[in-house]
């Protein structure tokens, strides 16, 4: 009967232990992909009249070594796709978080954030980040002459790999929305 | 006349156990002497890479598979796609690999890679933009990609507009390159799990032989005791007289 009594009054650490255990065991089961945004759905709601066709910004090596320094990114690829109608850049961009991919859209205007959502989560946890008041911190950031956010964005207690890219990604934005500047425009073709 | 019978024929098969047991006993002796200093050999540290030696233990080393293209093999390594000892870019896993006359696909598990003829890595594509789940492989339907996402389903793939539209079923496509074990000359260092302290455990009792091996390392153990007792018999019987 005290066996049962003690149980019983343990029951919920039980239960919390019982998950925990369960997600260690089968982090596969906690870590499936949540798709947020398609292309179709955010080009929809960036671009009123309609999904402008794709863009390409071919990267020089020298861009390379500035993304890298800026936005502490690797770029290997050769070329990036993005959207661009008037001032108004659409760009899909992924980075590892702490170990899988997570993929973003921001949208920029004139060296701005208007915008940026998570497209697809695939880590176990720090999906977060997806909120709106957590997004909000990154509308109007722009690149200071460092190469920084120009604000303070605030940290999330237990999504700390998933924030640390959400800034990479913001940065990396800024600094392709700088290189599509008209100023800047040698290195972009239109749509094949 | 008894005694000197018994000693001849004690004689005869002490001779012949020792030279049936011989190759065993030299095996068990030097792993033996081998695993007296495990610590100071590391043997707990150290891995063989031996296919022979290794050949008892079959599936239980993972061997990592790649696809061999004509430019080299391509094969995942510490989350990177590698063509021989070139980078290509992230990967997890590598799931399938098809080109066509002037761009090459390669289809990992999160990202897909879009490479120019010469390898050049030209674009990082989410396969997740495609809606198409559990991809089993890719091939090409003369000039566009196609992944196969259950047997005999077949999507093209649009990469310009990120879409995917199921072939009818006389479409012809199949895979072009398939997985692969990954060779030793590439894969050189592929044994992670089984140490030579384990080997030569395995090796000294037996079950390195399989199934028998025990029982022959059994054998050998009774010959062993046999040479011990007829060697001491021998050798007594001949200094009493």
């Amino acid at each position: 009967m005290a066996l049962l009594f003690i149980l019983l009054r343990n029951l919920r650490g039980l239960t919390t232990l019982s998950l925990i255990l369960f997600c260690l065991l089968f982090p596969s089961l906690s870590s499936a992909q949540s798709v947020y945004y398609s292309i179709e759905d955010i080009s929809l709601e960036v671009f009123k009249d309609g999904a402008p066709d794709a863009k390409t910004l071919w990267l020089q090596a020298e861009q390379k070594q500035e993304a890298q320094r800026i936005a502490n990114m690797e770029l290997r690829q050769a070329r990036i796709k993005y959207w661009q109608s008037g001032d108004t850049a659409l760009w899909i961009l992924s980075d590892i978080g702490k170990e899988r991919p997570i993929t973003f859209a921001v949208v920029t205007r004139a060296q701005k954030i208007e915008r940026i959502e998570v497209m697809i989560f695939r880590e176990a946890r720090g999906d977060e980040i997806r909120l709106p008041a957590y997004t909000a911190q990154f509308v109007d950031q722009m690149l200071t002459d460092e190469g920084k956010l120009s604000r303070h964005v605030d940290g999330i207690s237990g999504a700390t790999y998933s924030v640390r890219t959400m800034k990479r990604i913001a940065r990396l934005a800024l600094l392709l929305d700088r290189w599509i500047a008209p100023s800047n425009a040698s290195t972009v073709v239109g749509a094949e | 006349m008894k005694g000197r019978r018994l000693r001849f024929w004690l004689y005869r098969w002490h001779r012949r156990s020792g030279l049936a047991a011989a190759f065993i006993v030299i095996l068990v002796t030097l792993s033996g002497l081998a695993l007296n200093h495990t610590g100071d050999l590391e043997l707990d540290r150290h891995y063989p890479q031996s296919s022979l030696l290794l050949l008892p233990y079959g599936s239980a080393i993972e061997v990592r598979q790649g696809i061999s293209t004509k430019d080299g093999w391509l094969y995942v390594s510490d989350q990177q796609v590698l063509l021989d000892a070139k980078i290509l870019g992230e990967c997890s896993q590598l799931i399938g690999f098809a080109s066509t006359d002037s761009e090459m696909l390669l289809v990992c598990e999160e990202q897909w890679l879009l490479l120019s003829a010469d390898w050049t890595f030209l674009e990082l594509i989410d396969p997740a933009f495609f809606q198409l789940e559990h991809i089993k492989a890719v091939g090409t339907d003369e000039e566009y990609f196609a992944v196969q996402v259950d047997p005999g389903l077949w999507y093209e793939l649009d990469l310009e507009t990120y879409s995917a539209q199921l072939l009818s079923k006389s479409a012809i496509v199949s895979a072009q390159y398939e997985l692969a074990p990954l060779p030793l000359s590439i894969d050189a260092s592929r044994n992670k799990s089984i140490s030579w302290q384990r080997l030569l455990l395995d090796m000294h009792s037996g079950r390195w032989l399989g199934t028998y091996g025990v029982w022959l390392v059994d054998i050998a153990a009774v010959m062993l005791l046999f040479l011990a007792l007829s060697g001491c018999w021998i050798w007594f019987s001949k200094t009493r007289k």
